[in-house]
């Protein structure tokens, strides 16, 4: 981003907090590419936020728009050796993570800011006890005694609702439902008491009845810690209910963020709009025709010139294939901040451009 | 839950293209048989898509896998346009097989991997040694899925995951079938090509007169595409209705707790309301007694225990295997804190 991306942090900065004078989490202009053999891949592209303790801010995207990637990179778990002259700052309680090597990066990993993985299965240790898993990162971090580490990992399993924990806490992941196995990645990330919790995509792999049990319980965790939550995930209505901000990235940009009640009601960046409408809704009667993007998602080696959406997006003008839009805050709403020449709400790229052409043509 | 009994089944109709009746699958493990689907039934009507919904371990791919004979049900009746496929031998049963085709839902693995486009989409003629017009026909549905002539001649790693969804769309509809079973074809999609496919699913459906079996997890896709939703509970059915019927006044208690855990961006909605499944789902080696929905039933009294519901007919067309189905607008529980009420 550009020099607007400092004026965006204070922009969804609401009144400063008492004991530690600033955000929790500010993210400044954050670049993450990697090289690979097909040429530079740019997955985050200079993307700036921030959050507050105890606030939830969703990050919502297609697969590719590089949601997981910024989520990783704020943790250090980018690879490194494929990083190209990463930019940026990630300031945690005002220290940046950044530049940290990975010996600093461990104090902070799992103790201050933890994370929990869309695949339950796969982010567990298969031949490892789960309560063992627990008691791993109360062990490292606060050189617990293993008797202490095992009453303290049991008490957590009963924590995120897991019957009968004195049991479940000798079983192997495979044990497990996959409903328990992410009730145990939620305990493994909330072992420390961490500040920040970022879960990517955590009820992505599970029914919907569980989904609700996982949500609703991360959310009454989140509320008895006072702990900031980044949920990251591709549905737009799963972060809706349970985000107070939500941020829409697009091939490796924010392209509209705000709090979650106003990016509903006034969207203005046609691809969110398009987000929305191409779900369906569970409240149309049958039959009702989805209004569908089209095209696919840019290649991030070579993103498009101007605004990144405009290849797909149905109110593009001429200028949006040349000048890419600014982050810029909405008139009604400062807090809410979007990327696009021609919002929603107004008239589209061509009309607008129509009109300001009229004129000019008289003069000739 | 037990969802046993036919009464669904709508047989003064003429227009069932299937029909099916008592179907059991199970399968031998080490611990004991699976009852992945026990005593299913339900009919579509030609035109028709009945949606099949129901969270994993449930049994709708099962089910849509033993109507397509992959592999044979343990016991029951299958009739496609009314002839019986249970009976059939296995050479009367690959002459009916064109008429029945499947779309999965993974899209890239669910092709081969080193042929081209076309070749894959031409396949099912080749192998029925169908020559004539066979690159026209080809080329005439890959059009129409919405894929150009460069794409043709691509191999599927090189297809994005809506683009493998539509070349499977081709080659399910190049032998020209009465029936596409779709097991969840559109959730390994992202929204936005999701939506594409499911308008080119109901294009296609309109264009070829096709019937379809569409089972999802999702319950906003399975009520988009529906005529007919069928809910599936531990290889039972629950409730099966009119798409509007059952999203507008779900009758029973699993349908409810479904539609109740459905995120709403306006999380003030639903949420509060909603009443929340507990426990986990029981094994299918071992089933509950009686109503297989039991042991996390809000409303389960003794006799659900006892005593196995059958299908009964609630409302015209509404269908649900419950011995205390929910009325719309009372509450679904009352606990001592006060009443739970039921979604609207």
């Amino acid at each position: 981003m550009r020099n607007d991306a400092a004026a965006v942090g204070e922009l969804l900065d609401p009144v400063g907090r008492s004991d530690f004078d600033g955000p929790l989490l500010d993210v400044r202009d954050l670049t993450t590419h990697f090289q690979t053999p097909r040429g530079i891949v740019r997955a985050v592209d200079g993307v700036s936020f921030t959050l507050e303790a105890g606030r939830t801010l969703g990050i919502v995207g297609e697969s590719g728009s590089g949601k997981t990637v910024l989520s990783r990179s704020i943790l250090g778990l980018s690879p490194r050796r494929q990083l190209v002259d990463p930019q940026g700052q990630i300031l945690f309680e005002g220290r940046d993570l950044r530049p940290m090597d990975e010996h600093e990066l461990r104090e902070v990993r799992g103790r201050q800011i933890s994370m929990i993985f869309q695949d339950p299965m796969t982010a567990l240790n298969p031949v490892m006890k789960v309560g063992r898993q627990i008691m791993e990162s109360l062990r490292v971090h606060f050189d617990m005694s293993k008797a202490d580490a095992r009453e303290r990992a049991i008490d957590l399993l009963g924590q995120v609702g897991i019957p009968s924990p004195g049991v479940r806490v000798d079983e192997y992941p495979h044990q497990l439902s996959g409903g328990m196995r992410q009730r145990v990645m939620i305990a493994i990330a909330l072992s420390c008491e961490p500040k920040l919790l970022i879960a990517d995509e955590p009820t992505t792999a599970l029914d919907v009845t569980v989904q609700a049990q996982i949500l609703d319980l991360l959310g009454r965790l989140q509320s008895e810690r006072n702990m900031a939550v980044v949920l990251i995930s591709h549905d737009l209505e799963v972060v809706g209910g349970r985000a107070d901000d939500i941020a829409v990235m697009y091939a490796g940009r924010i392209v509209e963020m705000g709090p979650a009640a106003e990016l509903f009601k006034a969207t203005r960046m046609p691809y969110t709009d398009a987000l929305l409408r191409s779900v369906p809704n569970i409240e149309d009667p049958p039959h009702t025709r989805l209004l569908a993007i089209g095209g696919r998602p840019p290649d991030l080696v070579s993103p498009p010139p101007g605004c990144r959406f405009n290849p797909r997006c149905p109110r593009a003008g001429f200028r949006c294939g040349v000048q890419e839009p600014p982050l810029a805050p909405d008139d009604d709403n400062v807090h809410h901040i979007y990327r696009c020449w021609y919002p929603v709400g107004g008239p589209t790229g061509p009309e607008a451009e129509a009109a300001e052409a009229r004129p000019r043509r008289v003069e000739h | 839950m037990a969802g046993s009994g036919t009464a669904p089944l709508r047989d003064g109709r003429e227009d069932i293209v299937l029909r099916v009746e008592h179907l059991v699958v199970e399968f031998p493990t080490k611990g004991g048989r699976v009852q992945a689907v026990s005593d299913v039934s339900f009919d579509v009507a030609k035109g028709e898509t009945l949606g099949l919904v129901g969270e994993s371990g449930c049994g709708k791919s099962t089910t849509g896998r033993a109507v397509m004979q992959l592999p044979r049900p343990r016991s029951g009746r299958v009739a496609l346009e009314g002839t019986e496929l249970t009976s059939l031998s296995p050479e009367e049963l690959r002459e009916m097989r064109p008429k029945m085709q499947l779309i999965f839902q993974d899209p890239i693995s669910s092709l081969n991997p080193r042929r081209v486009v076309v070749d894959i989409v031409a396949e099912p003629l080749a192998i029925w040694g169908i020559e004539e017009n066979r690159r026209f026909r080809v080329n005439h549905l890959l059009e129409t899925v919405g894929l150009d002539t460069d794409t043709a001649a691509r191999r599927p790693h090189q297809l994005s995951g809506g683009q493998c969804q539509r070349v499977s769309i081709a080659r399910a509809l190049v032998m020209d079938p009465q029936v596409l079973i779709c097991d969840e074809p559109v959730s390994a999609l992202d929204v936005s090509v999701q939506a594409q496919i499911l308008n080119l699913l109901e294009d296609m459906k309109a264009r070829y007169g096709l019937t379809m079996v569409f089972i999802s997890h999702d319950l906003s896709v399975v009520k988009n595409i529906s005529d007919r939703v069928a809910v599936m509970y531990l290889g039972k059915l629950c409730e099966i209705a009119p798409s509007e019927a059952l999203y507008r006044r779900p009758a029973h208690p699993y349908t409810n707790a479904l539609l109740a855990s459905v995120p709403h961006p306006d999380a003030s909605r639903v949420r509060g309301k909603s009443v929340p499944l507990t426990g986990e789902l029981p094994s299918a080696l071992d089933p509950p007694s009686g109503c297989r929905f039991r042991t996390r039933c809000p409303r389960a009294e003794a006799r659900c225990a006892d005593e196995e519901p059958t299908m009964r007919e609630l409302q015209p067309g509404q269908f649900v295997a419950c011995h205390f189905p929910v009325t719309p607008g009372r509450p679904l529980v009352t606990t001592p804190t006060g009443a739970l009420g039921a979604p609207a």
